[in-house]
């Protein structure tokens, strides 16, 4: 008798050999077209057991980083002084941003305009870490303006139908810096890593610019928000479309007269985390949280929304893999862990649940289901075995699941 | 006739750091060994007991492994030297007040005493310097008064005769002794091989006073 | 009048496989070069006592110093505080028969205040360090065990006050606040602790100018000053690089190697005595 499968996830759990994620892992998704029917396109692990990430990391060693900054100089050179700001640096005050627009402006002599989807609900720190970002080069800040109760409502709909807290946050972060630019007319829009890195194909990986894909759209009947679409949204909820703006990608045909280029400056900067984060704090007055993120061992990444770490414990529920496994990975392709350390860490850390902020976010955004037992319905059975009360993975990184 | 380098014993009272004790006497020039406790008696030319710890357990051990009838026979022996550190050094005396009442070895007279909170700071720990008498046996005056010494006790000893007392030093306000010497046993509240050069100095005259 | 103490200059080293790593407000593992190196410099230089932290012990559950802290024993002839995974009685012992002086414990003790109690009873007070990690969340101040991992809701000054009730022989306290910034020490809850306990009492966290630690003898009680960023970011330009396969050493490939010139640990010893603070 074979488990269900849930998301279109490959029936076969493996664990890369060398980095510890799962070919359970999604690769990014445009999250606008993300419903519960969408089938997830996942990491690749070969028949050695060697993931994709992997294999890239090995590759980026070989990569010239001297003849990439060349590029990177090059491509500057083109638009620097031009108009009131020659680029944009998404961001929120995180380490990346923080090393990105400071490094733009002081090393390369560019003048980066910040752009910001804010975080559903700010922690003092991170809100702290915002604020100190700005002042680290005098910059400017513009910061998405949005219908609090329209936020509010998306993300409960993307919480209760798809168990995905961070969704609007994702789809906004990536739509809304290129509409800015758009809109100030400032064709270079510089993210910091190719997230591809962490999951995806190596032929994603080499690119320079992000998949247009990412930030436009074509009919505003094919987005969906929460997996609903915007007409179902507005007439159940009470909105209008005009309430939507902020959240919509750039409408296609808009782009057939401005030379947008989305850039990955991780492609032309050799980019190693832990070194952002000494980058951020002696630069930029980064402090990383004052205490370890629940669901791994790490205080520095993505700490300015209180969501995070609930949205780290859905993809645990989901996928198997929690926020330890993410870090763990990372760190173990930047050669900063062994493979026993990295072990450890995913044993110790991993799923475990974020009780510090959850109350919180419950009683915000309403939700009277309870939340246990909502995860339980998007547990896919080919993961998790249920012995007694008790939901246990089935495989894992240390093979101390029930079926290893 | 001593040899050039002397040989020590070192008792090992199992709670302490031997590896700075052996590497400073080794460093300054004698020739160390930790006794084991199968020996039977004691063939050295000097016999060093360091300590760090509780008194009861110090004693203990002794007691254990018939080092105070050891340690009785050596000092009978001609040419036979003690030196008591720390620990070592109270556990020489009558008595301690530590976790009530304890008997030492009562080679020296007197009691180990706490600091009390009244007079000073419960524990001594720091660096600092020692005065001592004029009888040179030992030491060149002049060289140490300047320099530090390590402490780390939150006991003293109380010695009843002076003429035991040959070097004090003082923990903020409160005087006590930092050195005993009689016949052939001397102790020291200090840690020569914690006191950096000047330890390693302190060891080197003590190894020229042997011959 | 022989009465009064030097102050103690104590550099702390945090250690993970014998390497010395240097992170900020305890977080991050960059690798600074061989711990021992580090150490034998330190020592000759002047040093009055050395602390070496496992900062990764309670993370893996390991402690892992005493191989470490055997080979440095047998040049350092001033007092070695070992902290970090202290969890048990046999793991104080290993500790002390390595060649360590002082145990420091932390996590063990916030868990349950009696270990702290036996290790007295064995070993004797004055050879038990407790270190307390102050964070400052807001405008309250809370305790971490962990290495700053996880923090416990308790007032840094009564959690001092119980620990010195407990038979502790010292306290060393670490602001993790300003903990790798080299901006100053936290003077607020290191003179609020140091005022309310008996004991000898070393500040640590935030060295980072001659000022800043004559600041912190100065304006609070204590009697040793912990510094870690500000000499190793000066050291790690004379001592040897290391070659490691693993961990992060991308900052210290970039770092341009110089002759010496000066020994920062006797500029910080004289800084202090031309203001009429004693040193050794």
């Amino acid at each position: 008798m074979s488990n269900k499968i849930l998301y279109g996830l490959p029936k076969k759990v493996l664990f890369c050999k060398k980095s510890l994620i799962s070919n359970q892992t999604p690769n990014s998704t445009q999250e606008f077209r993300h419903t519960l029917k969408s089938k997830k396109k996942t990491t690749f692990i070969d028949k050695k057991g060697i993931s994709d990430p992997w294999k890239y990391s090995r590759l980026k060693k070989k990569i010239n980083w001297k003849k990439r900054e060349k590029e990177l100089l090059k491509l500057l050179d083109k638009h620097r002084g031009q108009g009131e700001y020659d680029c944009i640096v998404p961001g929120s005050g995180g380490k990346d941003s923080c090393y990105a627009a400071h490094v733009l402006k002081f090393k390369y002599g560019m003048n980066p305009l910040l752009v910001t989807w804010p975080p559903n609900l700010y922690t003092d720190y991170g809100y702290d870490n915002f604020k100190n970002w700005i002042k680290s080069g005098d910059f400017k800040n513009i910061s998405a303006k949005r219908n609090e109760k329209l936020l509010k409502t998306l993300t409960k709909l993307s919480i209760e139908n798809l168990l995905h807290p961070f969704q609007n946050f994702i789809l906004g972060q990536k739509a809304f810096p290129p509409k800015i630019a758009l809109k100030y007319k400032i064709p270079l829009v510089f993210y910091g890593e190719n997230e591809a890195e962490h999951h995806n194909a190596i032929a994603d990986n080499q690119k320079r610019l992000r998949d247009k894909s990412f930030h436009i759209f074509k009919n505003l009947s094919e987005l969906r928000f929460g997996g609903l679409k915007i007409n179902e949204i507005c007439s159940s909820y009470n909105f209008r479309l005009k309430d939507f703006e902020p959240f919509l990608p750039i409408e296609a045909k808009k782009l057939d007269t401005f030379p947008l280029e989305v850039h990955y400056l991780g492609y032309y900067l050799k980019w190693i985390p832990q070194e952002t984060f000494y980058y951020a704090v002696e630069n930029c007055n980064f402090r990383p949280r004052p205490f370890r993120t629940e669901g791994t061992y790490s205080k520095y990444n993505s700490i300015d929304d209180k969501i995070d770490d609930l949205h780290y414990y859905t993809t645990f529920i989901k996928f198997g893999i929690g926020r330890a496994t993410y870090d763990v990975s990372q760190e173990l392709r930047n050669e900063h862990l062994t493979i026993d350390e990295g072990k450890k860490l995913i044993k110790k850390y991993d799923g475990e649940f974020p009780k510090r902020y959850f109350d919180e976010i419950i009683k915000y955004y309403n939700i009277k289901i309870n939340f246990h037992k909502l995860c339980d319905k998007f547990r896919s059975p080919h993961l998790w075995k249920k012995n007694k009360k008790n939901w246990k993975l089935r495989h894992t990184a240390n093979k101390d699941g029930t079926d290893d | 006739m001593r040899r050039n380098r002397p040989e020590i014993g070192i008792i090992d009272l199992e709670s302490n750091n031997l590896y700075s004790i052996y590497n400073s006497f080794l460093i300054s020039g004698f020739k160390p060994k930790i006794i084991s406790p199968k020996e039977k008696s004691f063939k050295y030319d000097l016999v060093v007991m360091p300590g760090v710890g509780a008194f009861k357990t110090g004693m203990g051990v002794i007691k254990k492994y018939y080092y105070d009838d050891k340690i009785h026979n050596y000092l009978n022996k001609p040419n036979s030297f003690l030196y008591g550190i720390c620990l070592g050094m109270q556990l020489l005396f009558s008595s301690s007040q530590e976790f009530g009442y304890s008997n030492g070895l009562k080679l020296i007279n007197g009691k180990v005493k706490k600091f009390s909170k009244q007079n000073s700071l419960k524990t001594n720990m720091g660096w600092a310097k020692v005065s001592m008498k004029k009888e040179e046996l030992l030491l060149n005056k002049q060289q140490f008064d300047k320099n530090y010494f390590y402490f780390v006790h939150s006991y003293y000893v109380s010695p009843s005769d002076n003429k035991d007392i040959f070097g004090i030093s003082y923990h903020q306000d409160f005087k006590f002794t930092s050195i005993i010497k009689k016949r052939n046993i001397i102790g020291t509240q200090f840690h020569p091989e914690k006191s950096g050069k000047t330890g390693i100095s302190f060891l080197k005259n003590l190894k020229n006073s042997l011959n | 009048m022989i009465s009064k103490k030097p102050v103690r200059i104590i550099p702390f080293l945090d250690i993970k496989n014998g390497q010395l790593i240097k992170g900020i407000n305890l977080e991050g593992l960059r690798i600074l070069g061989s711990a021992k190196d580090f150490a034998d410099l330190y020592y000759k230089d002047g040093a009055d006592e050395i602390c070496y932290l496992d900062n990764v012990a309670s993370l893996y559950g390991t402690s892992n110093l005493s191989k470490f802290i055997k080979n440095t024993a047998r040049k350092i002839f001033v007092p070695l505080s070992v902290a970090g995974g202290i969890r048990t009685l046999k793991n104080s012992l290993a500790m002390f028969k390595a060649g360590a002086d002082k145990i420091v414990i932390n996590s063990a003790i916030v868990e349950n205040i009696s270990f702290l109690k036996q290790n007295v009873k064995k070993f004797g007070s004055a050879n038990i360090s407790v270190l307390i990690q102050a964070i400052k969340i807001g405008k309250k101040y809370v305790i971490s065990k962990s290495n700053g991992r996880d923090i416990k809701d308790l007032d840094p000054v009564s959690w001092a006050k119980k620990v010195e009730d407990a038979g502790a022989g010292e306290i060393i306290i670490t602001s993790v606040n300003n903990e790798g910034l080299r901006k100053g020490f936290d003077l607020n809850i290191t003179k609020k602790i140091s005022n309310a306990v008996s004991l000898p009492v070393i500040a640590h966290g935030g060295a980072g100018s001659f000022q800043d630690i004559y600041d912190v003898i100065k304006k609070t009680n204590v009697s040793g000053v912990g510094i870690a960023s500000m000499l190793h970011y000066d050291a790690i330009k004379y001592l040897p690089k290391v070659k490691s396969r693993i961990g992060n050493t991308d900052f210290l490939d970039k770092v341009k190697k110089i002759p010496r010139k000066k020994i920062l640990l006797s500029e910080i010893k004289k800084f202090l005595r031309n203001k009429n603070i004693l040193t050794r």
